[in-house]
């Protein structure tokens, strides 16, 4: 394990400092030879490296987070074994540290998080979090020292009056909670989560535990963010909301959490004209869609075609026109979609999009969801209906793409 | 019990592989655990049919090499494990109680062989015999013991050929394949099985001893 330098390897990683030590597992920052990068391994204590349940969930740990795809959640880039037989997951290195050191920093300056600050870290990790219940996994040890920053290139919609998350950085959630899991399977008396951050539900022994203790963690991640901020009271209840005792009390997943969060910070003067029609066609259920893999040549010419009536549809009936526009000189947003719809039918309306990174879909019924490439609407009454993506090109300037469409009842 | 499941239990019982075979060959997916739960039975039982096609339905189907690589990541680590298991499970299915779950019961197998390949790995000394794994004690067995010797003959051809020429002949995996125009890893696998079927046909106390 110690080479000639006298410096301690894991197969082609040379393991640096320690940036982390838990119950189970060290974190090092550590060097890839082959590569020459930055990375993370997270290795698997010695002593328990020889227990067959731990090193299960270790393993599974790091296939499991692999399934993840998102821009804000760490990267798994591979996982081996040391010569002491400990399993270690190679992680992506985040280089600006952790949320809780950031706020730390910020706040000895007499800093307070603005509703761009709240706004920037909901999306981000709404993001995170969806991309990892669409995995089929749950966190269950969001905290603020387990959300990392690191430097992207500009991007993200409304950095621009962030100064907790700069213009060149992103956020990103790392460690899948495996602590709760081996608690919970292998009897060892380690509580799960992080003090403070844990839902209700997983401090009383082995329970349910569904998606909704990260909204439980969520929320009580960004109270603890807003702490001392002047905002409005909407938020507090919001976020009281996501911390309900009962997960049957919170909202039922991450887009209906983040749409009470976006409403309770939405700018005052909200009532304009085509709000009160798009609720008309209200209860409609969004799912994002499956993946990008599906097939989208095919649709090309037709988005195109949509593109240009949208384009005349919007000049001629002059609404289009107010608020923000849908295309920057960086950027540009169009949807595709059916222009009528029958009740009960499954509609799918795609995004086509150029320099943004980031993005949200506003639904029928005040739902929304994060950076999805399509959602699948299924209206369940008649009546005209928008959905929206808001997004913000690299400059900063907010873009806006809306599609209108009718919905009929089902006689010809 | 489904009439499938019926069925097969009696090929088994009347020891007619050939039909048995054909049959859990057809039998639903949704049968599948109720097959290996009927199967490690009888097998408990004393059936040495039934043994053998629990062996090919736990390594056919993936299911120990799948319990393998949870834990253990290295491809050789994990086909030496895979062997390991096979053994214990055909040497110690006497003691299988039909109230388990077969797959549970074959996970905590797998699990102790995977304690044991960690354990030897981290001692850095040679191996002391009654260290070495079932695979390798049961190889050398083979090619030293007479009973041993006979509890391989009684093995079907299929298993009984390459297991004599790998452990008694000594033969490298790909000479084996050659003759048998078989291909490796079909060999491989039988060889497996065949050793994990000489285990299983054993006195217990012969198996021990060592």
């Amino acid at each position: 394990m110690t080479s000639a330098a006298g410096r301690v390897s894991a197969g082609r990683y040379v393991l640096d400092e320690v940036i982390g030590v838990g119950s189970f597992a060290t974190v090092h920052r550590a060097t890839d030879d082959r590569l020459d990068a930055s990375v993370v391994v997270k290795i698997l204590a010695e002593n328990h490296s020889l227990n067959p349940e731990v090193r299960e969930r270790f393993i599974a740990e790091g296939r499991a987070l692999r399934r993840v795809r998102s821009p804000h959640v760490v990267t798994v880039f591979d996982i081996g074994e040391s010569e002491r037989q400990q399993p270690f997951h190679v992680l992506e290195y985040a280089d600006r540290g952790t949320l809780a050191e950031r706020v730390a920093a910020l706040r000895s300056g007499g800093w307070t998080a603005s509703r761009q600050d709240v706004l920037t870290v909901a999306r981000s990790l709404a993001a995170a979090l969806e991309a990892v219940h669409q995995a089929r996994l749950v966190h269950r040890d969001l905290s603020p020292a387990n959300v990392l920053l690191r430097s992207a290139p500009p991007r993200d919609p409304g950095h621009e009056d962030s100064s907790l998350v700069q213009q060149d950085e992103q956020l990103l959630v790392a460690d899948l909670g495996m602590c709760k899991d081996l608690a919970l399977n292998s009897g060892l008396t380690v509580a799960g989560g992080t003090s403070g951050y844990r839902a209700p539900e997983m401090l009383s022994g082995p329970s349910v535990i569904d998606a909704r203790a990260d909204l439980w963690s969520l929320s009580a991640l960004l109270a603890w963010l807003v702490d001392g901020a002047d905002l409005p009271s909407e938020l507090h209840q919001a976020l009281a909301r996501g911390m309900a005792e009962d997960p049957q009390d919170r909202p039922e997943d991450v887009a209906a959490w983040l749409a009470t969060i976006e409403a309770a910070l939405a700018p005052r003067p909200s009532a304009s004209p085509t709000s009160t029609t798009a609720a008309a066609s209200a209860p409609a259920t969004p799912t994002p869609a499956a993946g990008p893999a599906r097939a989208r040549r095919p649709r090309a010419v037709a988005a195109v075609l949509l593109a240009v009536l949208l384009l005349v549809g919007g000049l001629a009936l002059g609404r289009f026109t107010a608020g923000p526009p849908d295309a920057t000189q960086t950027a540009r947003l169009a949807i595709s979609g059916p222009d009528a719809v029958a009740v009960g039918e499954q509609a799918e309306f795609t995004l086509r999009s150029s320099g943004v990174a980031s993005w949200t879909w506003g639904l029928p019924g005040g739902r929304y969801v994060v950076d999805a490439t399509s959602v699948t609407l299924r209206p369940t009454g008649p009546g005209r209906a928008t959905v929206t993506v808001h997004a913000t090109d690299a400059d900063g300037t907010e873009l806006r793409a809306q599609h209108r469409f009718e919905v009929r009842t089902d006689e010809p | 019990m489904s009439e499938a499941r019926a069925a097969v239990s009696a090929a088994v019982l009347a020891g007619d592989a050939l039909t048995s075979r054909s049959l859990i060959r057809d039998a639903t997916p949704v049968h599948g655990d109720d097959l290996l739960q009927d199967l490690a039975g009888l097998a408990a039982d004393g059936s040495p049919l039934a043994t053998e096609l629990l062996l090919e339905q736990l390594d056919g189907s993936g299911l120990v090499r799948r319990f393998v690589r949870s834990s253990l990541l290295d491809a050789s680590a994990v086909d030496d494990v895979c062997q390991d298991a096979l053994i214990s499970v055909a040497s110690s299915i006497r003691s299988f109680r039909g109230t388990a779950q077969v797959s549970t019961w074959v996970h905590s197998i797998v699990r102790r062989r995977v304690v044991d390949h960690l354990r030897r790995q981290r001692a850095t000394a040679p191996l002391p015999p009654e260290q070495e794994g079932p695979a390798q004690r049961m190889s050398s067995m083979l090619a030293t013991r007479a009973t041993v010797r006979d509890a391989l003959a009684s093995l079907p051809d299929l298993y009984r050929e390459p297991v004599t020429l790998r452990d008694v002949e000594g033969l490298p995996y790909a000479e084996i394949a050659a003759r048998l125009d078989r291909n490796v890893g079909t060999v491989k696998a039988q060889i497996a099985r065949g050793r994990a079927m000489v285990a299983g046909a054993l006195d217990p106390s012969e198996w021990t001893s060592r």
